[in-house]
Formats: C-alpha cells, sequence, structure tokens
C-alpha cells in the first residue's frame, strides 16, 4: 500500500534524525575528554621537569589541534622552584557540525577550559 | 476508492458528501472496503507504535546512557584531581630520612598540601565548600587519608594492596545528575548522589 509505505519512510526518517541528533550530543563530551587527558600528562610533565618548556607547550598545542580545538590559550610557569605550586590553565574553541532540525545542520562552537594545579618535585635524592 | 475517502474526509462539499456517500458505504461494507479500513488502521497504528517507543523506549535509554556518560566523566575528573592531589604530598617527604634509606613523611605538611591541592584542583574554599565553578554540589569530605611509608605489602582500608611508599586518600564528592536532575534526586529522595572516590598514588621516591 503507497500510504503504508509513506508513514514507514517518514518513520525512518525521523528515526535516523533522532538517532543522528543524540549521537552527535557525546561529539563535545568525548572532545573534553580528549582535552582533560592532554593536559593531565602535560601537567605530570610538568610537575616532573618544573614547569612547562616550549616543547611540552607545543606538542600540548599540536595535540590539541588535532583534537579538533582552534583558538587555542595555555598558560603555565616555564620555570617554577622545586615545592612550588604549578598551574596549568587551557582554553581552547572545539566546534563541530550538528543536526539542529530534520534536514539541518549546523556549525556549533563550545569554549572548554582545563586548569589544575600541582606542586613542583622537590629533588631529594 | 482512496480519492473517494480522502475527499470524504476532508470535508470537500456537502453536495460531493451526499453524491458519495451511498455509494462509499456500499464501498465499506464490502471487502475492498474492508481492505482500505486495514491499510489505514496499520499506517495510524505505526505511528502509535513509533510515538510510544520515542516515548517509552529510545529517549529513557539515551537519557540513561547520556546521564550515566556525564557521571563517567564528572568521575573520571574528580579521580585524576584527587591523583594529582596525592602525588603533591611528594614534596612533604623527609629528606633526611631519606638519606638513611628510609621514607618518612612530615604527616602534618602532607595533611597541608593534601587539602589545599584539593581546594585548587576541585575548586573549593578552605572549609571544602564547593565555588560556583566546581564540580561538587556540596560540602566536600575527606573520608581517609593515609600515608603508608614502611611494613608493605599493605592492604588499604578500600582493600588495595600497597607495595611502594603511597598515598591512600578517600574522598566523598556529593554531585547532581545533569539530565532530569529533579525526577532523579525525587526517586533517590536525596539532594544530591555521593560519589566517593579512592585513589591510591605511589610516591616516586627515586626521582
Amino acid at each position: 500500500m503507497p500510504a503504508r509505505a509513506v508513514v514507514t519512510g517518514v518513520i525512518l526518517v525521523i528515526m535516523i534524525s533522532l538517532l543522528v541528533y543524540f549521537i552527535e550530543f557525546f561529539l563535545p563530551l568525548s572532545a573534553k575528554a580528549d582535552l582533560d587527558i592532554a593536559c593531565r600528562d602535560s601537567l605530570l610533565r610538568m610537575e616532573n621537569g618544573g614547569g612547562l618548556d616550549n616543547d611540552d607547550r607545543s606538542e600540548l598545542q599540536k595535540e590539541l589541534e588535532a583534537a579538533g580545538f582552534t583558538n587555542i590559550v595555555i598558560n603555565a610557569a616555564a620555570n617554577a622552584r622545586q615545592g612550588e605550586l604549578l598551574t596549568l590553565h587551557v582554553e581552547g574553541d572545539y566546534s563541530w557540525n550538528r543536526l539542529t532540525d530534520l534536514f539541518e545542520r549546523e556549525d556549533q562552537v563550545i569554549r572548554m577550559m582545563y586548569e589544575k594545579t600541582t606542586m613542583s618535585r622537590k629533588v631529594v635524592n | 476508492m482512496n480519492n473517494r475517502l480522502v475527499c470524504f474526509k476532508t470535508g470537500a462539499g456537502r453536495a460531493v458528501e451526499n453524491a458519495l456517500g451511498s455509494a462509499l458505504r456500499r464501498t465499506m461494507r464490502s471487502g475492498a472496503g474492508s481492505a482500505l479500513r486495514s491499510a489505514v488502521g496499520s499506517a495510524v497504528a505505526e505511528v502509535v507504535v513509533m510515538a510510544a517507543m520515542l516515548a517509552f523506549v529510545v529517549f529513557p535509554v539515551f537519557s540513561t546512557v547520556m546521564e550515566r556518560y556525564i557521571l563517567l566523566d564528572k568521575a573520571r575528573l574528580i579521580r585524576d584531581s584527587v591523583d594529582m592531589t596525592n602525588i603533591s604530598v611528594y614534596n612533604a617527604l623527609n629528606a633526611e630520612r631519606l638519606g638513611k634509606v628510609s621514607v618518612d613523611f612530615f604527616d602534618e605538611k602532607a595533611g597541608d598540601i593534601f587539602r589545599e591541592l584539593l581546594c585548587r584542583n576541585l575548586k573549593l574554599d578552605g572549609g571544602l565548600i564547593p565555588r560556583s565553578d566546581s564540580v561538587a554540589e556540596a560540602q566536600v569530605e575527606i573520608l581517609s587519608l593515609t600515608f603508608y611509608k614502611e611494613g608493605f605489602p599493605v592492604v588499604c582500608p578500600d582493600g588495595s594492596t600497597i607495595k611502594r611508599p603511597a598515598v591512600h586518600s578517600c574522598v566523598n564528592i556529593p554531585i547532581r545528575p545533569s539530565l532530569y536532575r529533579g525526577v532523579i534526586l525525587n526517586l533517590l529522595g536525596r539532594d544530591h548522589i555521593d560519589v566517593i572516590v579512592h585513589v591510591d598514588s605511589e610516591i616516586p621516591v627515586n626521582n
């Protein structure tokens, strides 16, 4: 029956759109997890090395760019005395193309931030 | 047949209705009419089933998965913060004792460092009360904080075996659900969900 085929088609289109819409909710969450993991690695290196040197900074920048971040801002001390607090502050824009209506997609941008503090490691032996 | 029905159903006019009425009634009584009723009925049934699936299966399943994902993500964030805090206790090692091949902490200093770093990383004030940008939703509680220096292997209060100098900490961080917050908390009969994070971090005594 043509009526039934049309109804089934419409239902399928709506269901697939909903599925895509729901799955795309996870993209920014996954990007935030990537940001946290990359920054945590850098913070551990900072703790060990007493700061964020240029190599580590550019490596972090590259990692974040590869994860889809733009307008990245990295703030961290390059040198800290042992026993001093070290804070890594990273911000970046994550943009992704998202289904906003049944047949419409739009670019969305969200600003994500990471800020954690550790203590520069004291070499005692 | 379909044209007649559409015309009849959309009310195309009383004259048309009268002219077609008897023919349609005759047709509806026949076998073809019953097939039409069945086709329209099954299409309506499909729409109703889809709506029910959306309301009772798709949305609840999606919400549950999403909520769980966000909760696990918050727990990971908290665990990372506590781990980073534990490792910072390294700075409270007693260097003189290390020279004698023995590991010891200045306990008071270690406790102070832990508390200070926990407050900074979880964005709490001095009384462990969360600030507006904190992941915690109510006062954070340090359930246990132990420094293991000797007598290995030892078992921490949460059952993990520790074989090297380490810091054991267990922290209770109250958080709230992100989706359907009111419904979930009402069902649980609580103001927040307690996330208890237990982290054992080895202290890098040999740099």
